[in-house]
Parts: C-alpha cells; sequence; structure tokens
C-alpha cells in the first residue's frame, strides 16, 4: 500500500490513546471502603464473560476507529481488491489541471500546488510502476505518453500557465484514449478542486460518464486532490481600459485572499512603454476597485503595459496587462474597377 | 441535649405518640399494653361459663336472670412492655456513602424509641452485638436507666463481623417473656439463616421490628470512575469498575432485599427498609402510627 502523505502515519500512534487512557483511568482509581461487599464480589464473578468481552470489542472499535482515520489522513493509494500488491496497472492516464490557482503556495517559501502534486505523483506512480503512464494537461488536452515519471516535473506540458482548466473535456478526452487502450487502467485526476475547473453543472459530465461505462475494461478513477491552507495572496485584474483625450483610464480591481483582514497597503508598479512608476494603495479587507489615470505623451499612437504587485501566494496574479492604441478613424474609399474598356 | 443522636425537638413532636405492641406482652407491672391474661382493667374482655371453683363475686346476675345460666365476666389485663434493640456493631454499619453513617442512624432511632418507652413507662433494654462482642444493657423502666442505654450507645464503634444471627437466638432464649424486640442493622447475613433466627423470636411470641438501615450509594452505587473498594469488615480488597458491574451489583442486591423482606414477613416481623437519608421524623411517625391499634388511629 502506497500513501501520498506517508508523513501523516506517525497519527497511527494516535490508535494506542484508548488503550492509554484505559490503563490510565485503571491506575486513577479511588480507595473507598465498602460495607456491601459479597454483592460486590458476585457481580464481579458474573460480569467476567459478556461484559469484559463487550468492553474489550468497544476499545478495539475504538483503536481502530483512530487507526483508520490516521490510514485516510495518510492518503492511500490502494490498487487491486485488497491494496497489498494485488493489481498490476497497465496504464494510467494523467489529468493535470494546471490553471492559475495550482499556482497557489500552502505557505511563504513553499513550492506551487502543482509542483508539489507532481512530486506526490511521481513518488506515487514510480511505486506502482505501470506499463504506461499518459498525460493529458489542462492546457493542451492531448494525450501523450510520459516515458518516465521522474519526467513530469521537467516537461512543458506540466509547467504553469495562466489558463483554466476542463475537466468534463478532459475526462471525455481520456476514455476515448482508453477505448485503445489494453488491460488494467486509472485515470487520476490531479486538480485543486476549483470550482471553475470542474464545472460540477456541466451537461459533458454525463457524455463522460457514459464513455468511461462504455469501456470494455472500465478504468478506476481517482482523485488527488491538493487543497488546504494557503500563503497569503493578492491579486490585481484589469476590469477595463479605455483611453480619453491625454489619458490612460485602467479600471482596476485588487483582491485580497479570503482570510484577510483589516487595511493593507500594496505598492503597484505600473509600466507602460518602457516607463515604470510606483504609487502605494491601502486596501481596506478583501477588495478594492479603482479607477487608474495614467497622462500619455501627446504623440503616443500606440503602445502596451502592465500594471503589477509583489510577488505573493501565488505569482500568477500578481501582473496585469493592457495595450493602448489611437482609436482608427473609418474611412471608406470607393473604387471602381473598369474591365474590358478600351484604353 | 448531652448525646448529639438525641434530638430534643423530634422527642417532644413524638412525645405525643404512643408506642403500642403489635401482640399481647406479658409484663411485670401494670401498664398500658394488652396481656394475654385476664384481669381487673375496666376494659371487658369476654363471657365464659362458670364452673367449680371460680370467685363466685366475678359471676354476672344480670347475664345469669336473662338465661338462667352462670357466666363469669372477665376483664382484659393491662401490662407494661419490655423493649430489646439489637444494634448491629458490625465493620460494615460504619459505612457512610451519601447519608450518614448507618450506626449514626442506628443510634438515632434506639435512642428515640427507647426516650419514648421510658417515658411511657415501659423498659427499654439494648444489645450490642458483633462477631467478637455481645454486650447487653437489661431493660429497665427507671428514667435514670436511660443515661446508661444512652452512653453504651455513644461509646459504640463499630468493627469486625456481623454476629447478629448469634445475638438473636441468644436473645429469643434468654428472654423469657413476650418482648417487643427493635433489630437495627443493614442484615449482611445469609437471609436464610437470618430467617432462622427471626422464626427462633416468633416461635417466642416476641413482637418483631426490623430496620434494615443501607446507604443510598448502596442502593444507587453511581460512581464514574475505577474505585478499589476496601472491605470493612474483613479488608478485603477489589478494584473494579463500576460502570461495568452495577447491572450485576443492582441485581444482586434486589434479590438480597426481596430475599431479607420474604423472610421478615413470614416471621411476622415488622420490615422497614431504611435509606440513611431519610428524615427520621416521618420515618418514626410512620412506624408509630402503623402500630396503633385500628380504633385509635
Amino acid at each position: 500500500m502506497l500513501f501520498l502523505s506517508p508523513l501523516l502515519l506517525w497519527f497511527l500512534a494516535a490508535a494506542s490513546v484508548p488503550v492509554a487512557i484505559h490503563l490510565i483511568n485503571r491506575r486513577r482509581h479511588k480507595t473507598i471502603q465498602w460495607a456491601a461487599m459479597r454483592f460486590l464480589l458476585k457481580a464481579t464473578r458474573e460480569s467476567r464473560g459478556k461484559k469484559k468481552l463487550r468492553h474489550i470489542l468497544i476499545l478495539t472499535c475504538r483503536t481502530l476507529a483512530l487507526a483508520a482515520l490516521a490510514l485516510a489522513a495518510a492518503r492511500p493509494v490502494i490498487s487491486g481488491l485488497t491494496g497489498w500488491g494485488g493489481g498490476s496497472i497497465d496504464t494510467v492516464v494523467l489529468l493535470l489541471d494546471r490553471s492559475a490557482s495550482m499556482e497557489i503556495r500552502p505557505g511563504d517559501g513553499l513550492e506551487s500546488r502543482r509542483q508539489i502534486v507532481l512530486e506526490k505523483v511521481r513518488d506515487v506512480i514510480g511505486d506502482l510502476k505501470p506499463a504506461r503512464l499518459v498525460l493529458i494537461d489542462s492546457a493542451g488536452g492531448n494525450p501523450q505518453e510520459i516515458p518516465s515519471p521522474d519526467v513530469l516535473a521537467e516537461l512543458s506540458a506540466t509547467a504553469a500557465t495562466d489558463s483554466g482548466a476542463d475537466f468534463p473535456a478532459m475526462l471525455a478526452r481520456a476514455a476515448e484514449f482508453l477505448t485503445e487502450a489494453q488491460g488494467r487502467s486509472e485515470v487520476w485526476l490531479v486538480s485543486d478542486l476549483q470550482r471553475a475547473s470542474w464545472r460540477p453543472d456541466d451537461e459533458r459530465w454525463h457524455s463522460a460518464r457514459a464513455a468511461l461505462l462504455a469501456l470494455p475494461q472500465k478504468p478506476s478513477l481517482r482523485v488527488l486532490s491538493i487543497t488546504g491552507p494557503t500563503a497569503a495572496n493578492a491579486s490585481v485584474s484589469l476590469l477595463s481600459s479605455r483611453r480619453t483625450g491625454g489619458e490612460l483610464l485602467l479600471d482596476l480591481e485588487i483582491q485580497r485572499s479570503g482570510e484577510a483582514r483589516g487595511n493593507s497597503t500594496i505598492p503597484l508598479t505600473t509600466r507602460i512603454n518602457g516607463g515604470t512608476t510606483t504609487d502605494s494603495l491601502t486596501v481596506p479587507g478583501q477588495s478594492l476597485r479603482f479607477q487608474k489615470r495614467i497622462p500619455l505623451p501627446a504623440d503616443t499612437e500606440s503602445g502596451n503595459g502592465w500594471v503589477s504587485i509583489p510577488a505573493d501566494g501565488n505569482p500568477r496574479d500578481n501582473v496585469a496587462f493592457f495595450a493602448l492604441v489611437r482609436r482608427a478613424t473609418s474611412r471608406a474609399i470607393a473604387t471602381a474597377c473598369f474591365w474590358g474598356l478600351p484604353s | 441535649m448531652k448525646h448529639d443522636f438525641l434530638d430534643s425537638v423530634l422527642l417532644s413532636r413524638l412525645g405525643s405518640l404512643p408506642i403500642e405492641s403489635r401482640v399481647p406482652m406479658m409484663g411485670n407491672v401494670a401498664g398500658k399494653h394488652r396481656s394475654p391474661h385476664r384481669g381487673s382493667s375496666v376494659e371487658f374482655a369476654e363471657y365464659r361459663k362458670y364452673v367449680a371453683g371460680d370467685d363466685t363475686r366475678r359471676l354476672d346476675w344480670k347475664a345469669f336472670a336473662r338465661s338462667d345460666r352462670f357466666y363469669i365476666k372477665e376483664f382484659e389485663a393491662d401490662t407494661n412492655l419490655r423493649a430489646y434493640f439489637v444494634v448491629d456493631a458490625s465493620g460494615s454499619m460504619a459505612f457512610a456513602g451519601k447519608g450518614e453513617p448507618k450506626i449514626q442512624y442506628a443510634r438515632r432511632i434506639a435512642a428515640s424509641l427507647a426516650y419514648l418507652l421510658v417515658n411511657q413507662g415501659d423498659a427499654a433494654g439494648l444489645s450490642i452485638c458483633t462477631d467478637k462482642l455481645h454486650l447487653e444493657v437489661p431493660p429497665s423502666r427507671r428514667a435514670a436507666h436511660l443515661e446508661r442505654f444512652f452512653s453504651t450507645l455513644a461509646k459504640l464503634e463499630p468493627s469486625g463481623e456481623t454476629g447478629l444471627l448469634d445475638a438473636l437466638h441468644t436473645i429469643a432464649e434468654k428472654i423469657g417473656q413476650r418482648a417487643f424486640v427493635v433489630i437495627l442493622s443493614d442484615l449482611f447475613t445469609d437471609p436464610a439463616a437470618l430467617g432462622d433466627a427471626l422464626q427462633h423470636l416468633r416461635y417466642r411470641k416476641h413482637d418483631i421490628s426490623v430496620f434494615h438501615l443501607m446507604d443510598p450509594l448502596e442502593i444507587g452505587f453511581e460512581f464514574d470512575r475505577p474505585h478499589r473498594f476496601v472491605d470493612l469488615e474483613d479488608g478485603t480488597v477489589l478494584v473494579a469498575e463500576p460502570t461495568l458491574i452495577a447491572e450485576e451489583y443492582k441485581s444482586s442486591l434486589r434479590e438480597f432485599l426481596s430475599a431479607v423482606r420474604a423472610k421478615c414477613h413470614d416471621a411476622a416481623a415488622d420490615y422497614q427498609l431504611v435509606t440513611t437519608d431519610t428524615p427520621l421524623e416521618p420515618l418514626l411517625r410512620d412506624f408509630l402510627t402503623a402500630r396503633m391499634p385500628k380504633s385509635k388511629h
């Protein structure tokens, strides 16, 4: 049996807690002078059988429940009926979410969710040793065979993107691929479970399910989710931009992560046609919408630029790009061609 | 009051209630209680036929005039009552869980009833029993005697195993005349043997009352964690988880209580199961009222 979070197996020690409490309680007894001893002795003799067995069973159940919780927290990867070396998998189809949210880091100084989950996948698949590993990433969408799980993190097909993910489409694509695959197969969905990526109301889930059920050998589906706490994050997005007279008006929005409270001062850097300026913004609460006016030199015809905030929990949402052009004047040119006219 | 087991307020409240005997008593002086013999009280008992040798002064001439037969008119004889308080002083009587120690409760009952008895002209005696000791204070009607009764009760220290059965058999054999025997004990002994002892008393025509004293904790058996139980009588130690054995304990105790009750009823004893948190006044008031003849209620 393999575990995605083997460190959490240390919590198996918690299974001994009920036994420890039982033993401590037995030692914690209070002494009492007792008169009706004959009934006590008789009761003790009578309760030795069933009661003791029931007590042991309850204790065992508590111990097993805690052990099961610890095992579940360690996220076991079970193959085959029993999970103990029972199955040899021929094909693993890896559906990788490469959306921008996968670049969120669980904490300061840690790697992004995408990098963490790729490492786990590499370790687990390295242990499972399937015959084929096929990757369908959310940006490319086409199946590509991976020669070794060790190269997963180095592939451009597993690199960060700013795009979203479409799991119904990816699953349908996996089902399509598996029609040609032989032997036992598993489909691994690697994601941070963002609603925008999973689209639970999408009708295509039905067709994807039907396609998977129609396969001659039904694959097992495994969701490798990576969620949990994240490092503090702020994002900047451009809502609209327009040019009025000699100014460029940018409607911007800065959002802070859900746990953010109070005011926060964030430096906002603006770069346009090579010139850079930095302003300080005070963001009250979790979001701030504002309009930024950028004066343009009189002879500016076109250009581009970006606004950015400092790197934080998710480096993929710290920059917003924009372009400016002078509105083209519509001109109509009437032309007439005359063929066959004598010169 | 000099002794802490005597409550003057309680005694003054109960003073108006007489302690009646449920069976005719055989006292040595005149008193308030019925005697099995005919006597010279004002209360008519019965007519019986004249036999040769009867005192002709007791002939009822009116009955002779009506029936032309000789009848002797008989009257009830009133006598006094002698009470024996048998107090179990075994180690188990020292138990105090939620109520006061059982021995203290027994002291209060014995002292209060003895005071009331002597106050109405009857005699009260005390018998204290353990497996090693059988101490007796003979019954007496004198008020000065009460002080000896009370001081013996006050010095009482429960210890050892119970000697109640031997004490009951001894009393049954020793007391020649009918008496009022009050047993104050937790009765932690074999119910069958207890039944034999009570039958022995009944055979001697004694009026038996049993106050079966139990602590509320002994009946409820409410504990929230393991306890090391040490027997008050022989020092046996048992470490147990009360929640695991409570059901069996209560069932065993219920069985014992019903066996004791049945044995008491078989011996026509007045049985009262009393928990030591019961207020004494209503207990004694009900006890005395229940003993009164129906006509006096």
